[in-house]
C-alpha cells in the first residue's frame, strides 16, 4: 500500500496505541510527527482530527542542529565560518552590512510620489521558491562518468574489435565536489542583495558544511576576492581541481556607467579562460537575459539567466551541453 | 512523560531495568556489547515509529548516541540489525541492489562456459536483506539451482541474540552525506516497501516488518517530501551524567568516582574541541579512556593522563590550547 506524508491519521494511531497520560507527552508525540496541536494546549488526550495541522516545515539542519551549537561562537568566527545568513555583513570595508539603496526601500522617492501607508509590496524572488533548490542543484552539479552504461560507446569499442579495458558510463550529476561561490558586491548588484542572500541560504542547505566556500569580489574576481572586508582581499585563487566555480554577478552589464567597480567583458573573458584552464566549470547566474550577455562570454562559461522564468530542465540542458562541449 | 510503551519497553526486554530517570541497567551476564541510556523521549519516539510504521530520523550532536541507539534497540527487540553508512557517493539504488556488470563481463571472457543468467550478478542491498532475506540470499525470486549454491549471497545482518526475531531494524547512518536526490529516490521503495530490480525485473516486496532508522548530522537540509514521512527525534547533547550512566551500564557502578572524573574531563575536552571547531570526543572515546584508566590503574590526576587524553580522546590530532588540557584537580 502506498503511503504518503505523515498526517493526522498517524497521530491518531500513535495516540490510540500509546495512550499519553499528560500534555507534555501528547505534545512531544505530535511534534515528533511534524504536527502541532491547534488551538493552544490540548485539553484532551485524543483530540479530534480537526485540531491537527501540519507544523511549519521541519528544518532539521538549521533549527535543530546547527544553531544551538554555533550561536555562542559567532563572535570569533571568520566570515566564511559564520552562518550563511550573516556572511553578507562581513563584506564591504568600513561598513557593516551592505545596505540596500534607499530607492529600493522607498520607491516613492524615485517616482516622486508618496507611497500609501500599509503593507509593503512583497518582493518576488528571482528564482521561484519552489524550483530554487532544483535549479541550484542542477547548476552546481558536476557531471561524473558514473551513470548508466554507455551502450553506444561499448558497441563502438566492441565493434572495432578492441578490448574493453574500462566500462564507459554516461554522465551522472553529483554535488559531492561542493562549490566555490563568488559574490559580486559592486553597485550593479545592489538591487539583487536579497536575492544573493537567498541563494547563499539555499546553497548552505544543499551542500555539505565543508563543501561551500564563499568569496566576495567587486567587478571581476581577478581584481581581488576574499572572505572578509575588502581591504583584505587578494587575487582570486582557484578551489581544488574539479570544484565548480559559481558567480552571482551582472558581469558588468548593469550598474552605474562610471562606477569604477564595473568590469569589462574582456576582463570576464580572461577570468573565464583562466578558470577553465585550471580545470573548473564556471557557472554564472546573471540577472539579465541572454540578449544582453556578451557573446564571447557565453562561449567560455555557463551562463544562466537568474530569473523567475528559468526552469530546472533548462538549466540541466545548459549544463549537459557545456559538459559535452568540453569532452 | 507518561504513556503506555506498547511496542518498545526496555524495562520488559529481558534482563533490562529502567530507573525513574529512564536509565536502563542489565542483569549480570546479560549486558550487551553496546550500551545505551534510554530517556523517556527516546522510548516514546521508538514507540511512535512502531505504532505508525514510519522511519525514525535522528539528529543530534556527534557523540549523542544516534547510531548506537538503532543497534541497541534492535538487540532489545530481538530484531535482525542491518547498517549502511551513507557517503557522498552512495546512490539510492545501492541500498536496494547493485549489479556487477564487470564480473559478468569477466566471467564471459575467462570462464569458457556459457554466460550465467543476470541474476547471478545481482548483489542485494541493505534494504533488500531487511525486507526479504530469502529472496536476497537467492539473488532474486526463483531459487538458484542446487549445483550453483556457491553463488548464494551472504546475509550481512547481525542476528538477534536474545530471541529469534523475524523483524529487522535498518540503520542508514548519516543520510545527510548523500547527494540531495538520494532521500527523494528512496521515497518510493520506503513508501511501497517494495522495488523492482531493473536488470532482472524481479519485484521484491517486504515480507517482514522493518523499522528504518536514519541519522543526520545536519550537514545539509533534507528534502521536505522526505522529512514529512519521518518521525523526528533530536537527541540531547551528551553531558556528564549521561556519560556516567553509560559507564555504569558497561562497567557496573563500582568505580563511580573514576567514571565521574573521566566524564568531567571528556566534557572539558568537548568544550575545547567545539571552540576550536574540531571533532568532539564522543561516547566511544570516553569508554576507551575509562578502559585505559582501569587497565593501567590510573586516574585523571596521574602524570600520564595528558598523554592518554591526547591519544584516546584526540587520536593525536592537533590539540587546542594544550595548557587547558591539564586535568582538573577537584
Amino acid at each position: 500500500m502506498k503511503r504518503s506524508v505523515i498526517s493526522s491519521g498517524d497521530a491518531l494511531r500513535a495516540v490510540a496505541a500509546l495512550k499519553p497520560r499528560d500534555e507534555e507527552t501528547l505534545h512531544a508525540l505530535v511534534r515528533m510527527l511534524g504536527l502541532t496541536l491547534g488551538g493552544g494546549p490540548a485539553t484532551r488526550a485524543a483530540p479530534s482530527i480537526g485540531v491537527w495541522k501540519q507544523s511549519a516545515p521541519k528544518s532539521l539542519s538549521t533549527a535543530a542542529i546547527q544553531l544551538p551549537a554555533r550561536e555562542p561562537e559567532q563572535a570569533v568566527l571568520s566570515a566564511n565560518q559564520a552562518p550563511v545568513a550573516s556572511r553578507l555583513r562581513h563584506v564591504r570595508s568600513g561598513s557593516a552590512a551592505p545596505v540596500p539603496p534607499t530607492w529600493l526601500e522607498e520607491p516613492g522617492d524615485v517616482l516622486g510620489t508618496a507611497m500609501p501607508a500599509g503593507e509593503a509590496p512583497r518582493k518576488r524572488a528571482l528564482f521561484n521558491r519552489v524550483s530554487r533548490r532544483g535549479i541550484l542543484s542542477a547548476a552546481l552539479a558536476t557531471l561524473v562518468p558514473e551513470g548508466d552504461l554507455d551502450i553506444d560507446a561499448i558497441v563502438d569499442i566492441v565493434g572495432r574489435g578492441r578490448a574493453l579495458d574500462r566500462l564507459p558510463r554516461l554522465p551522472a550529476p553529483t554535488l559531492r565536489g561542493g562549490a566555490q561561490l563568488l559574490l559580486d558586491i559592486s553597485a550593479g548588484m545592489d538591487p539583487y542583495l536579497e536575492d544573493q542572500q537567498q541563494i547563499l541560504n539555499a546553497l548552505d542547505d544543499i551542500l555539505a558544511d565543508d563543501r561551500l566556500d564563499v568569496l566576495y569580489f567587486a567587478g571581476c574576481p581577478d581584481r581581488g576576492a576574499g572572505r572578509g572586508p575588502r581591504d583584505g582581499w587578494v587575487p582570486w585563487t582557484p578551489p581544488p581541481r574539479g570544484v565548480p566555480v559559481v558567480v552571482l554577478s551582472d558581469l558588468g552589464i548593469g550598474g552605474p556607467v562610471l562606477d569604477e567597480d564595473r568590469a569589462t567583458p574582456a576582463e570576464w573573458l580572461r577570468f573565464a579562460q583562466r578558470v577553465q584552464a585550471e580545470g573548473h566549470t564556471l557557472v554564472a547566474l546573471v540577472p539579465y537575459d541572454a540578449s544582453r550577455w556578451p557573446a564571447a562570454l557565453a562561449r567560455e562559461m555557463v551562463l544562466i539567466h537568474w530569473s523567475e522564468r528559468t526552469t530546472v530542465g533548462a538549466v540541466r540542458r545548459t549544463i549537459r551541453h557545456a559538459w559535452r562541449r568540453r569532452q | 512523560m507518561e504513556f503506555t510503551p506498547k511496542y518498545f519497553d526496555p524495562a520488559r526486554a529481558g534482563g533490562v531495568k529502567v530507573d525513574e530517570r529512564g536509565s536502563v541497567s542489565f542483569r549480570a551476564g546479560e549486558r550487551p556489547e553496546d550500551v545505551y541510556v534510554y530517556n523517556p523521549r527516546t522510548i516514546l519516539a521508538l514507540n511512535v515509529v512502531l505504532a505508525t510504521g514510519r522511519p525514525l530520523l535522528i539528529s543530534g550532536e556527534p557523540g549523542s548516541g544516534k547510531s548506537v541507539l538503532a543497534k541497541n534497540a534492535a538487540a532489545l527487540m530481538g530484531c535482525w540489525f542491518y547498517k549502511e553508512t551513507v557517503t557522498s557517493r552512495t546512490q539510492a539504488s545501492d541500498l536496494l541492489w547493485t549489479f556487477d556488470t564487470l564480473r559478468r563481463l569477466s566471467d564471459a571472457q575467462t570462464s569458457g562456459q556459457d554466460l550465467l543468467p543476470k541474476k547471478y550478478y545481482v548483489d542485494p542491498g541493505t534494504l533488500w536483506w531487511a525486507f526479504d532475506p530469502q529472496t536476497a540470499e537467492q539473488r532474486g525470486l526463483s531459487d538458484l539451482p542446487s549445483a550453483h549454491k556457491e553463488h548464494l549471497a551472504i546475509d550481512p545482518g547481525i542476528a538477534p541474540q536474545r530471541r529469534a526475531g523475524q523483524k529487522a531494524v535498518v540503520l542508514l547512518d548519516e543520510i545527510d552525506k548523500a547527494d540531495p536526490d538520494v532521500p527523494n529516490d528512496l521515497l518510493e521503495p520506503l513508501d511501497l516497501r517494495a522495488f523492482t530490480v531493473r536488470e532482472t525485473n524481479d519485484r521484491v516486496a517486504a515480507r517482514r516488518d522493518t523499522l528504518l532508522i536514519l541519522t543526520t548530522n545536519g550537514e545539509r537540509e533534507l528534502p521536505q517530501a522526505f522529512l514529512r514521512r519521518c518521525v523526528a527525534l533530536t537527541l540531547d547533547a551528551p553531558n556528564e551524567d549521561w556519560f556516567v550512566a553509560i559507564a555504569n551500564q558497561k562497567f557496573g557502578s563500582g568505580d563511580q568516582s573514576l567514571h565521574r572524573e573521566v566524564a568531567r574531563e571528556v566534557m572539558r575536552h568537548r568544550e575545547a574541541a567545539k571552540k576550536a571547531r574540531l571533532r568532539q570526543p564522543s561516547t566511544s572515546e570516553y569508554l576507551d579512556a575509562l578502559e585505559v584508566c582501569r587497565d593501567l590503574r590510573i586516574d585523571t590526576s596521574s602524570s600520564v593522563w595528558a598523554d592518554v587524553a591526547r591519544s584516546v580522546l584526540w587520536k593525536n590530532e592537533r590539540t587546542p590550547e594544550l595548557e587547558m588540557m591539564a586535568p582538573i584537580r577537584s
